[in-house]
């Protein structure tokens, strides 16, 4: 146990308990729309994105293959710029693949927010991070998983209502973006798109999504010079 | 059956949300510049998905059924106030799923 190991615990120490609640909610939504433990483990696992993996209870349950692939590249684009802001740290990284695999959003604010003590070893500090999520967000899936099985022996507890946490928490994402913005056209563009995809029944998402692509591309157009930074 | 689809679905997800995440390596690695257009989009898209995927998630709870829509109506109203209110994700998620349970298990399972 170095120096590095224990700092980067000690800054961890919120997200990951963020991370364990969450993907404890996460397997007894999932579990409880009917589908198995070893799935919901494999997608902590192997996906590690929340967003997605809650969604995937709406793939799963019969979506087109095209519609969840352009749906997934979509909600993924934001990753984006999260690698831009790594390069540089992330350069010759002896453990460059996982930690690219492993830069969800928690990883990335918590690795750029704060900068590493003078005199401990950044890459490490960059590693022990990602890994101390990665394994909170895995470790979570578990115990709720066995949390949902121990349920089941609760006598008189109905879990009926518990998938409302997926609404619960895109109506949370979406109020806090909104709150942290003061430019609220992209939002009402959302709003648009999804109150008129609601009258397209299993199109919704691909009406709203050309809906959403044609809002921001004219926002584009209507800006004099996108010259961020 | 079901379980290959599941499987191609996890195979499917796990190779997108990768390759996003590595795009930027390999695409900008080396000294260049990123097109102004694809970052500008690429900031305010979540803005519009997410607002998009709160009504998507909801659609199915806004039915016929008007018991149903005005118990979702209230629980959605009750997690803007608490978030607004205290902004804290995991109080807001789940208080707002505790309601729902309690309000639906009451009032439409009898």
């Amino acid at each position: 146990m170095n120096a590095t190991f224990r700092q980067a615990f000690k800054r961890d120490v919120p997200v990951a308990i963020g991370y364990i609640t969450l993907a404890i909610a996460f397997a007894m939504f999932f579990l409880g729309s009917g589908y198995p433990w070893w799935l919901a483990l494999l997608l902590s696992l192997c996906v590690y994105s929340g967003t997605l993996q809650f969604l995937c209870v709406s793939f799963l349950a019969g979506m087109a293959i095209s519609e969840i692939i352009l749906l997934t590249i979509l909600m993924n684009l934001r990753h984006m710029f999260y690698g831009l802001s790594m390069l540089g740290r992330y350069r010759h990284h002896p453990q460059k693949l996982y930690l690219i695999f492993t830069l969800t959003d928690e990883t990335y604010a918590l690795l750029t927010s704060q900068k590493t003590p003078e005199g401990l070893d950044d890459r490490q500090t960059c590693l022990y991070v990602s890994m101390f999520n990665h394994i909170a967000w895995f470790c979570g899936t578990a115990i709720g998983c066995l949390l949902y099985w121990l349920a089941g022996f609760l006598p008189g507890f109905d879990s009926s209502g518990i998938e409302f946490c997926l609404c619960a928490l895109f109506v949370v994402l979406a109020v806090d973006q909104w709150l942290s913005i003061k430019d609220h056209k992209p939002a009402w563009i959302g709003i648009l798109a999804g109150g008129i995809g609601l009258f397209f029944g299993s199109q919704f998402l691909l009406v709203a999504l050309a809906i959403i692509l044609a809002g921001l591309l004219y926002l584009q157009s209507q800006r004099p010079e996108a010259n961020h930074e | 059956m079901s379980d290959n689809r599941w499987l191609l679905i996890l195979l499917v997800l796990t190779l997108i949300t990768f390759s996003c995440r590595a795009l930027p390596f390999v695409l900008f690695d080396k000294k260049g510049g990123v097109p102004a257009k694809v970052l500008a989009l690429g900031q305010i898209l979540p803005y519009s998905l997410i607002a998009t995927l709160a009504i998507y998630t909801l659609s199915p709870y806004l039915t016929a059924d008007y018991k149903k829509t005005v118990i979702t109506l209230i629980c959605v109203g009750w997690t803007v106030f608490i978030h607004v209110k205290k902004r804290n994700f995991l109080l807001s998620i789940a208080s707002a799923t505790l309601l729902y349970m309690l309000l639906m298990q009451f009032f439409l399972l009898q």
